[in-house]
Order: C-alpha cells, then sequence, then structure tokens
C-alpha cells in the first residue's frame, strides 16, 4: 500500500507550527517602517533563541574582529533578511530536536544537515551570491521530509532501510519504489505549507535532480553539491550509506573551479564544528 | 611552494601566492614577509591556510605517517561510498582525492 504524502504532511502541521517569533520576524522585515528596536523586541519574545543567535552571530562563521554582544547591533552588522533567515533555521531546529530517537540518531541527522548547509553557504560566497544565510536555510531543511518519514511512518522507514542495505541502492530512489516519492518531494510539501519562500522550496525539491528544475539552478545545485561534500567526508549521518549520484549540469552551471574544493573542504571543517555547537548546543 | 595553516605561521615566513579572505577579498599579496599584525589579520579574516616558501617551513612540522595498508584501506572505503558515481568525472576523481586526504590527515590528529 501505498503512502498519501498530502495526508502525512497534514498530520506534521497538527503537531509542527512554525514558530511564532519566525513568523512574526519575517513579516516585520518586509515593512519598511519597522526599526531596529522593533525587530530586537521580537527576538527577545523567545530568550533561548536571541542568545542563540548572538552566539552564531559571534562565531567563526562571520568572523567579525569584535564582540557582537546585542540583537540590534546583530541586525545592523549581519541584515535584516539574514538574520531573519538563521532564526528560521534555529527555531525549526529546536522544533524537531526532541522527537523520539527509535529508527534515527536525531544529533547525526542534523550534523549531517549543518554540514551541507555550512558547505551551501561557502560555495554561495565563492559565487558572490547575495544572501548567502538563505543557501544555510535551505541546507538545514534539504532532508526534512526523511525526518518526516520517520516520524509519521517509522514502519515504511525501515521497510527503505532493509532494502537499501540489500541492495546497495541510493535511499531517495528506494523511498520512491516503497512510497511512490521521495524525502525531497514531501519536504518541499511540508515547506510550502509553511508558506517558505518559493526558492526554498524548490532548492529542496530538487536537490536530487538540480536540473529538473524548472527555475534558477543555482539552489538546488548549490545544496546537490554540499550534500554530495557532506556524504563523501561524512560529516554526520542522513541515513544514507553512499554519496548521491553527481548530476553533472549542476555543477558546471556552478561554474566553480575544482580546485576550489580543498578550501571549502578546509573552510567547512573549521565552520562545520562552530555550527554543530551553536545549533545544536 | 608549500601549504600552511596559518596557526603554524611564523613571523619572517614570506608569501609565495596572494593570499584573499574566504569572500575572495584581497588581503596580502605574493612576497610579503609576514610580521606579527599579518598573522593577526590573517586569522580575523578566517584565512585558515596561506602559501609559503619550501625554505620556510619548520622541520618539526607533524608530517602524517601512516602505514601504505591503512591509506588503501582508506582509499577503498571511500570508493565503496561513491559507487554510484563515475570516477570518470574530474569533480568525482577531485572530491575521492580530497576524501582520502581528509581521513588520513584525521587520522594524524
Amino acid at each position: 500500500m501505498a503512502l498519501d504524502a498530502e495526508r502525512i504532511v497534514a498530520n506534521v502541521l497538527k503537531v509542527a507550527a512554525l514558530p511564532a517569533v519566525a513568523l512574526k520576524f519575517s513579516e516585520a522585515i518586509k515593512d519598511p517602517l519597522t526599526s531596529n528596536q522593533d525587530l530586537e523586541n521580537i527576538v527577545s519574545e523567545d530568550s533561548a533563541l536571541a542568545a542563540k543567535v548572538l552566539m552564531i552571530a559571534n562565531s567563526a562563521l562571520f568572523n567579525f574582529p569584535s564582540k557582537i554582544d546585542t540583537i540590534s547591533k546583530a541586525i545592523t552588522i549581519i541584515g535584516h533578511k539574514q538574520l531573519s533567515e538563521i532564526i528560521l533555521s534555529c527555531s525549526i531546529v529546536a522544533m524537531f530536536k526532541d522527537i523520539p530517537q527509535d529508527v534515527i540518531d536525531m544529533d547525526m541527522f542534523w550534523r549531517h544537515s549543518i554540514a551541507v548547509a555550512t558547505t551551501a553557504r561557502i560555495l554561495a560566497a565563492s559565487r558572490h551570491e547575495q544572501n548567502i544565510e538563505r543557501f544555510f536555510t535551505a541546507g538545514l531543511l534539504h532532508d526534512i521530509g526523511k525526518l518526516i518519514i520517520f516520524v509519521e511512518a517509522p514502519k515504511y522507514a525501515v521497510e527503505i532501510i532493509t532494502q537499501c542495505t540489500k541492495t546497495n541502492e541510493l535511499m531517495h530512489k528506494v523511498e520512491k519504489e516503497v512510497l511512490g516519492f521521495d524525502h525531497a518531494k514531501l519536504g518541499a510539501m511540508l515547506l510550502k505549507k509553511w508558506k517558505l519562500p518559493e526558492d526554498i522550496i524548490s532548492t529542496v525539491h530538487y536537490h536530487h535532480m538540480p536540473s529538473f528544475s524548472s527555475g534558477d539552478i543555482t539552489g538546488p545545485g548549490i545544496i546537490h553539491i554540499a550534500d554530495i561534500l557532506a556524504h563523501a567526508l561524512q560529516f554526520g549521518s542522513s541515513g544514507e550509506m553512499f554519496v548521491p549520484t553527481l548530476n553533472e549540469k549542476a555543477w558546471q552551471a556552478l561554474d566553480l573551479d575544482i580546485e576550489i574544493l580543498s578550501s571549502v573542504i578546509e573552510q567547512l571543517n573549521v565552520q562545520y564544528t562552530e555550527a554543530v555547537k551553536f545549533i545544536l548546543g | 611552494m608549500a601549504k600552511i595553516k596559518v596557526k603554524e605561521l611564523e613571523v619572517g615566513m614570506t608569501l609565495t601566492a596572494d593570499v584573499c579572505d574566504p569572500n575572495g577579498r584581497f588581503l596580502l599579496g605574493k612576497g610579503c614577509e609576514l610580521v606579527e599584525k599579518h598573522i593577526k589579520a590573517l586569522n580575523a579574516w578566517g584565512v585558515i591556510s596561506v602559501e609559503i616558501s619550501d625554505d620556510d617551513i619548520p622541520e618539526d612540522i607533524n608530517r602524517i605517517e601512516i602505514s601504505p595498508e591503512v591509506y588503501h584501506a582508506i582509499e577503498e572505503q571511500v570508493k565503496t561510498r561513491f559507487q554510484h558515481n563515475d570516477m570518470n568525472v574530474p569533480f568525482v576523481k577531485e572530491l575521492v582525492d580530497e576524501s582520502v586526504r581528509f581521513f588520513v590527515e584525521q587520522l594524524g590528529e
């Protein structure tokens, strides 16, 4: 019996509403009359979140020479849009951090996602993309569909893993056979219900097949490459045993030199440790 | 020319290539003889490694010594995980090499 993807997403929505702070913040920055003080007030409603945002602003990800000790300073230095992405990322991880660990090691799952997010951010910076935090968010969320399968359909999740081990096939392909859809599609459906920006949705949807994306290939392409790197270097675990198949068109479209890989890995190694500490700690 | 981590740099070493920060911003030029404030700046801007002349490499720098058997085992493990990829594609080939090097370096640490 195949599963109904719509019903699974509806079940998730019942228990997991997007945190109010993240929504309020992204709404507030759309209004040109919003002051930094207004934004600071919103973030301060959730003191744990505010503390986390400050830690990230002070981490190796940003490398600012002086200490950022208030939210309004973080807003000025990091920027509205970028900070909005960081808040969204932190609150979504917090939301899914404490789910039961019977079938999946949540710590390892998020470590993989953080590695993909960090790598995506580094690749985006190398391409001089405008809002590199957008790529961080997309990286963090790219496998959220997998999480949903584990939580909402654990029996199917076990069947998928068993079949992967038996056939040495890639997980997203087995998911399609067993469920009729894969985690990328399921994740995109949830993000759509959460009304996240369209480019994040299509980035998550096409991260295994970037050249199928009808829009700009850059987003899915960057997450696709970042996912391959994170699997190759075994940062965390998404449950996938193998390095996903490279989509050559995606790599070519990014117009980056392969020589860059060694420096990307060096930066990742430093930034990953800090990102894990601040997001999961 | 040799690559060295910024944390291993010493005053008096000479750069053999231009140094940019991770976002491509130019910081120091080829031929620059490092003084204390250069090293501080490299750290502040998040530079992780730079190129210096072979003569400047300190002799006691940790060289990773690893048996050919262990190296081979690591290489095999990496290649197994890449079985869904075409090894003839330059990107894949480079990433396999970089991954092997990454795991060997981790073993050294």
